[in-house]
């Protein structure tokens, strides 16, 4: 019982500081525009919980200057705010790849190995 | 106003009011970021109707969830700073000489100052004092050059 009122809160710390660097990963390849955006992480459930909850995250990394946004006319609709990479946000990630990749691999070391 | 846009309406209200604790201009931010999120997949429904509204809404979620989310997000984790090696040091230097600077600028001055009011002070304590004793004057006089404020 325990265990189970433990998971959601577990799944918000784990997301918490890694989610956005995810946002910013997938504008790697280019500029996205926000549904995009959010349709594509979306889908990843063990990252989110819904798209709604995406947008908050998206106005910090702008208030944050990670990301820059421009407004353009889409071909059916109304016009479309489009997410592109700055070079801050750039800076951002590399920095938490790094790291992720140091803190993945001395977290699977101890707790994905068999006890000895 | 279309039932599908009291759908909409219903929604974006209900996230308001969840959201009713979250500063105004942050809540008017997400309220936007959603009103356009659906005003835009609502434009790739072909045709629109109820149901595809309905989705539109279910993806983006429990009014509740989102105004958490937007909570947790009052407080961001500790981002990592952005490492730039040259920039902390640019920085520094750019901040550094600007206090340092005129504190610098505010000490000269007033140095400056006692000097000028102490050879002006002693210049008419002199010429009050005695007519014929011109060699202090003079002296007094070559004091002020240096008393000026370089440059």
């Amino acid at each position: 019982m325990r265990n189970m009122e433990q998971q959601p809160g577990l799944a918000t710390a784990l997301r918490r500081g890694t989610l956005e660097f995810c946002v910013l990963a997938l504008l790697r390849g280019g500029e996205r525009y926000g549904v995009e955006l959010v349709r594509r992480l979306g889908a990843e459930t063990a990252l989110t919980t819904s798209e709604g909850t995406i947008y908050p995250m998206l106005s910090r990394l702008r208030r944050a200057g990670w990301v820059s946004t421009s407004w353009r006319e889409s071909p059916a609709g109304p016009p479309r705010r489009y997410y592109a990479l700055t070079h801050d946000g750039a800076t951002a990630l590399a920095h938490f790849r790094s790291e992720w990749v140091a803190f993945r691999a001395a977290v699977d070391r101890i707790v994905a190995s068999e006890p000895s | 106003m279309t039932m599908n846009d009291e759908l909409v309406a219903e929604y974006l209200a209900a996230v308001d009011r969840a959201a009713a604790d979250i500063p105004p201009s942050r809540r008017q931010d997400l309220l936007a970021d959603l009103r356009e999120h659906i005003a835009a997949a609502r434009a790739e429904l072909d045709p629109e109707t109820e149901a595809g509204i309905r989705t539109i809404l279910d993806r983006l979620g429990d009014p509740a969830v989102i105004a958490t989310a937007a909570r947790l997000d009052l407080t961001p984790p500790p981002a990592p700073p952005v490492p730039q090696p040259i920039r902390p040091g640019a920085a520094a230097a750019r901040r550094g000489p600007g206090i340092v600077g005129r504190i610098l600028i505010a000490v000269v001055a007033a140095f400056v100052l006692f000097f000028v009011v102490c050879a002006v002070g002693l210049l008419a304590y002199r010429t009050a004092g005695g007519g014929p004793r011109t060699g202090p004057v003079t002296v007094v006089t070559d004091a002020h050059p240096p008393s000026r404020p370089p440059g």
